[in-house]
């Protein structure tokens, strides 16, 4: 069964004729990476809010794992999906790295030394452990995106969704954004890629879904 | 005259930190395209603002050698006065904008020069038509996509008539579409003349540069032409 | 009335305040109201969406109608509970006023929201602030939905973590709120700071003074409202004070 279900979704945003995403239909599993690109502009990030919750279709329905995602509080979707914001400084509210990960671990309801013992395992999967007690702001722009990344993957979504990934990394980091993905993968996880890093989609997506002017053109 | 002379250039933010630049050297000379490439945190950034004097001016930060542009010491003129000779375009549209208009963002740098108004008005026409963008003169630059925005934010540098540019990745957030605009823009800028040195990761972009320069660590360790030093350097990555 | 100068708007906006605050009788203050209402609508501002924020202040305007009631002394009492006064004419009295004077303030405020900033950056500076000043408020104007956006991103980060914001216990709220304004104050800061050195690197403040591509000009229309408005208010203050 598909994990994201969009069925005729169109959006709009308030107050504007055009709509940004148009009767869109599309099934998303919880397995290998699910690419979709397009040119600035043409909805991809609307889309990306859109199937977190964040933003509800004008037209249309999204049913995650079966349910309806209108039924579910962001809480509850937050579970299921993690979502890697385009620009991460804005999901990364702590005052250490540590913290960081721990605030979603600690919703989870874990007795705390397995919670405690969740929070050195994600640090030393996304090896963070030596910036542990650093000031989450104060990291590269790559730092930050594994942080974030980080911090969505211990509450252990299913699908994990990120926005424009590569911004602002050096080829470097980008081959290391890439070798998480592939532990994301392994750790039987799914991923949406978000981007229009055409490099690094052909690398690593196993699905590729183009958007244009609020639809699917090609797949 | 050499439009950049970086004469053994080095320098940190704080007097016991790290040295961010270390014992760089080289010159640019009129009319030439200059990318400057490097991983995140060897100095590329901090490179363009020392040629815009934002160091030691601005954020202090200790350094020792010598910054020429067009023969100006960097020491030696405030960093408005160098924003005559040295456009700065920064990576972040969104904290380059702040007009309600894009006239008005425009016209803020010429505003400042104490242009009659006439002067003013003839300068952003010339820019708006420039980077191909008088369609959007009365838009909000808020609600400019990103391509549009870097655009505006390197037009308001423009319109003080710098004959160098110093781009630190104005191209990071654009889509294939949008970089083939600006490329096209940078090489209309150098026909007129002016001297470009710009921070670039994207090879299609490097490859319009007459030169390109690899910083590591804050090192300069490769100067040379366009299409062996990439190779080279992207060879390099693969480890 | 649309096309006025953006200093005859903030003398609309001084005078309709001046007005609500020294009116202290319901009939007048609603009808001040309703001639800001007017005013509004002839500047076609759509008042309409204002008005449906401000239902959310229902409640607070009943608490105060009790409060009126309770604690002001006179009147007649309407209603009481065990010798307690709930609900008096002064009580009600006082709070209609309560009620058109907020509603004049906020509703005379939107004018401001007709003109664009640089139009007020160019109205301080022709009063001769300095430029300086007159940028900085520019800016702040510029950034401050900027900021309500990160507010709006970071709760639902936060939610998409697993926090459920309705039900936060007491005393983690401060903690809460830590969370919320941390990477606010720091996004502030690092916006501040780079926005200074943009400008710096636009030549800002080269010289003492600067040029204006356009400069605002009062018209006929100006003078005339700006005259009305400013010998209406002076007019409906003496008229007060004689009796």
């Amino acid at each position: 069964m598909a994990y994201i279900e969009l069925e005729n979704v169109s959006f709009c945003y308030p107050g504007q004729s055009r709509p940004v995403l148009r009767e869109i239909n599309l099934s998303i599993l919880n397995k290998g990476v699910t690419a979709i690109t397009g040119a600035n502009g043409s909805g991809k990030t609307t889309l990306s809010k859109l199937l977190t919750g964040i933003l509800l279709p004008t037209k249309g329905r999204i049913k995650l794992n079966g349910q309806l995602l209108t039924s579910l509080t962001l809480t509850q979707i937050g579970r299921q999906i993690g979502y890697v914001f385009q620009n991460p400084d804005k999901q990364l509210f702590c005052e250490t790295v540590e913290e960081e990960i721990a605030f979603g671990v600690r919703n989870l309801g874990l007795p705390p030394d397995q919670a405690a013992q969740k929070v050195r395992e994600v640090m030393d999967y996304f090896e963070l452990t030596r910036h542990a007690q650093a000031y989450p702001l104060s990291l590269s722009a790559g730092e930050k995106r594994r942080l974030a990344l980080a911090a969505v993957f211990a509450l252990e979504p299913g699908l994990l969704l990120l926005d424009e990934p590569t911004t602002g990394l050096d080829p470097y980091r980008k081959k290391l954004l890439g070798d998480y993905l592939d532990k994301m993968l392994a750790a039987g996880r799914g991923v949406v890629l978000i981007s229009h890093d055409q490099k690094f989609i052909n690398r690593y997506a196993t699905r590729l879904m183009g958007l244009q002017d609020g639809q699917f053109i090609e797949e | 005259m050499d439009a950049i002379v970086v004469d053994r250039l080095s320098c940190r933010y704080q007097a016991a930190g790290r040295q961010i630049l270390k014992d760089i050297s080289f010159k640019v000379a009129p009319g030439e395209i200059v990318a400057l490439i490097g991983l995140s945190g060897c100095g590329k950034s901090t490179l363009c603002l020392c040629l815009g004097g934002i160091i030691p001016h601005y954020l202090g930060g200790e350094l020792t050698g010598q910054v020429l542009v067009n023969g100006k010491d960097t020491r030696e003129y405030r960093v408005a006065q160098l924003a005559l000779e040295v456009g700065l375009v920064f990576q972040d549209p969104d904290t380059q904008l702040f007009a309600p208009t894009v006239e008005d963002e425009i016209a803020f740098a010429p505003e400042n020069l104490c242009l009659p108004a006439e002067e003013v008005g003839t300068r952003v026409n010339k820019v708006l038509d420039t980077l191909g963008i008088s369609d959007l003169r009365k838009t909000n630059p808020n609600h400019l996509s990103g391509g549009q925005k870097h655009l505006v934010a390197m037009g308001a540098v423009l319109a003080l008539e710098p004959s160098i540019l110093a781009l630190d990745e104005v191209m990071a957030q654009l889509d294939p579409a949008g970089k083939k605009t600006i490329n096209k823009i940078l090489v209309d800028l150098r026909r007129q003349g002016k001297t470009i040195l710009m921070v670039e990761h994207d090879p299609e972009t490097v490859s319009i540069a007459d030169r390109v320069l690899v910083l590591e660590e804050g090192r300069l360790i490769k100067d040379g032409r366009a299409v062996t030093v990439l190779g080279e350097w992207e060879s390099m990555l693969r480890c | 009335m649309t096309g006025l100068d953006p200093r005859t708007k903030i003398v609309i906006i001084i005078c309709l305040s001046t007005l609500a605050v020294f009116l202290n009788e319901p009939w007048p203050l609603l009808l001040l109201f309703v001639f800001t209402l007017v005013v509004l609508l002839l500047m076609r501002i759509n008042f309409f969406r204002m008005a449906m924020r401000f239902k959310k202040l229902l409640p607070l305007l009943l608490l105060m109608l009790i409060i009126q009631s309770v604690f002001t002394a006179g009147g007649e009492v309407m209603f009481s509970f065990q010798g307690v006064h709930i609900l008096t004419t002064n009580g009600i009295h006082s709070s209609l006023c309560i009620l058109f004077r907020l509603l004049t303030f906020f509703s005379s405020a939107m004018i401001i929201m007709t003109s664009n900033s640089k139009d007020y950056v160019l109205a301080l500076v022709q009063l001769k602030i300095p430029y300086e000043i007159a940028f900085m408020v520019l800016v702040a104007l510029r950034f401050l939905p900027v900021f309500i956006e990160e507010i709006r991103d970071t709760l639902v980060a936060m939610q998409l973590r697993g926090i459920d914001l309705q039900r936060i216990p007491w005393r983690h709220k401060i903690k809460f709120y830590t969370h919320l304004f941390a990477p606010l104050l720091s996004s502030v800061m690092l916006k501040a700071h780079q926005l200074a050195i943009t400008m710096e690197a636009r030549a800002f403040r080269i010289y003492r003074r600067r040029t204006y591509l356009r400069l605002l000009q009062y018209r006929v229309a100006d003078y005339v409202v700006m005259g009305f408005f400013v010998i209406a208010t002076i007019a409906v203050l003496t008229r007060g004070f004689l009796y």
